[in-house]
């Protein structure tokens, strides 16, 4: 698969070096000279030094025969604006950006581009998982509609303790789809009591997440 | 009309005052506060510091009210960005994105922005002058 990746900076870099080492064709466009050249020492004719979101620079780097675009800049406003002249310019098959703004997540999949990628998301998930109490932990986004599949541990004073699955009032969009308990994993039917300690797998969307979290871990 | 101007280098120098002299109502962001003097320069404008592309500096700016949004800065990425917000996020009734880079401004304008390319306008008005002139 032929791949141009934009911003060669710390993650640029290494995803180059990723997607050559499984034997994709790689294009590494990196606008700053002294960066560019040191991607050419160490890569050789992978490097190409310009900006990647002009389109002199994408179509020197054959950006109409690229099945995948990466845009990992720093700065998401170059980033949006790579993918979209390679989209919209060179009918690029699939693009991908880097979001350093939460908030610009949505924005960017509004616009067209295929999978956006949220560091401070990302960062967020990983803390999330180290921190061993009532954490909410984003396992997956699911893109094209918007929702996270999110995990909680039922916590000893939860009010839910106790509880069926049939009592709880979940919030609108919001779905228990697993229980993990000591025994192992279960299916959330009807009867299905829940215990402090289970681990909860569910499905939401963005805006109900507080509310999901309280449902399930709120005090009485 | 209210009108939320994007960037502080010469465009806007010129189009604020013009704009402000029509009794608009005119908000200049600027990322670097590198306007010179706004009070002064163009009274009645207020001067905010932001990049445009944040949408909680532009909901401090009630973009939910104004008529007009220009994105002038020198950065045709940025200009791209804060314009597909003010579009697509805020639905301000009127926007116009300006691109240095003129081979961009098909770009944008296929994705339904109304595109401004100073280059452009400047390359074909030099282009007419010298034809008048007999040089072309």
């Amino acid at each position: 698969m032929y791949v141009i990746v934009v911003g060669c900076g710390r993650i640029g870099l290494h995803l180059t070096k990723a997607l050559l080492a499984v034997g994709h064709e790689v294009t590494a466009i990196e606008k700053d000279p002294v960066r560019c050249h040191n991607v050419a020492d160490e890569l050789g004719s992978v490097a190409l030094q310009g900006d990647g979101s002009s389109l002199d620079t994408l179509k020197e780097a054959g950006a109409s025969r690229a099945e995948l675009v990466i845009a990992v800049t720093d700065a998401d406003a170059v980033n949006l604006a790579v993918c979209q002249m390679a989209k919209g310019m060179f009918n690029t098959t699939r693009t991908m950006a880097l979001v350093k703004n939460p908030s610009h997540d949505a924005l960017f999949r509004l616009l067209g581009v295929d999978r956006v990628i949220n560091s401070t998301h990302l960062i967020l998930s990983n803390i999330e998982e180290e921190v061993p109490s009532r954490a909410l932990i984003h396992l997956l986004g699911l893109q094209r509609h918007s929702m996270d599949i999110v995990a909680l541990s039922i916590p000893p004073d939860a009010a839910v303790v106790g509880k069926s699955v049939s009592e709880l009032v979940m919030p609108p969009n919001s779905f228990i789809t697993l229980v993990v308990k000591d025994e192992g994993p279960t299916l959330p039917h009807e009867d299905l009591v829940l215990h402090a300690g289970d681990d909860v797998v569910a499905v939401t969307v963005p805006d109900e997440e507080q509310a999901l979290y309280e449902t399930l871990t709120g005090v009485e | 009309m209210q009108v939320l101007i994007l960037g502080c280098g010469e465009l806007v120098q010129h189009i604020a005052p013009a704009l402000i002299g029509e009794s608009y109502q005119v908000i200049i962001l600027d990322e670097h506060q590198r306007c010179p003097d706004p009070t002064p320069r163009y009274p009645g404008a207020e001067t905010v510091p932001s990049t445009g592309v944040l949408m909680e500096d532009l909901q401090r700016c009630d973009i939910d009210d104004v008529d007009a949004f220009l994105a002038l800065s020198e950065d045709d990425n940025q200009n791209a960005m804060a314009a597909q917000i003010a579009s697509h996020i805020f639905s301000v009734p009127k926007v116009i994105c300006h691109v240095g880079n003129p081979s961009k401004y098909n770009a944008y304008k296929n994705m339904g922005l109304n595109v401004v390319s100073s280059t452009a306008t400047v390359s074909e008005n030099m282009l007419l002058y010298l034809k008048d002139l007999g040089c072309m």
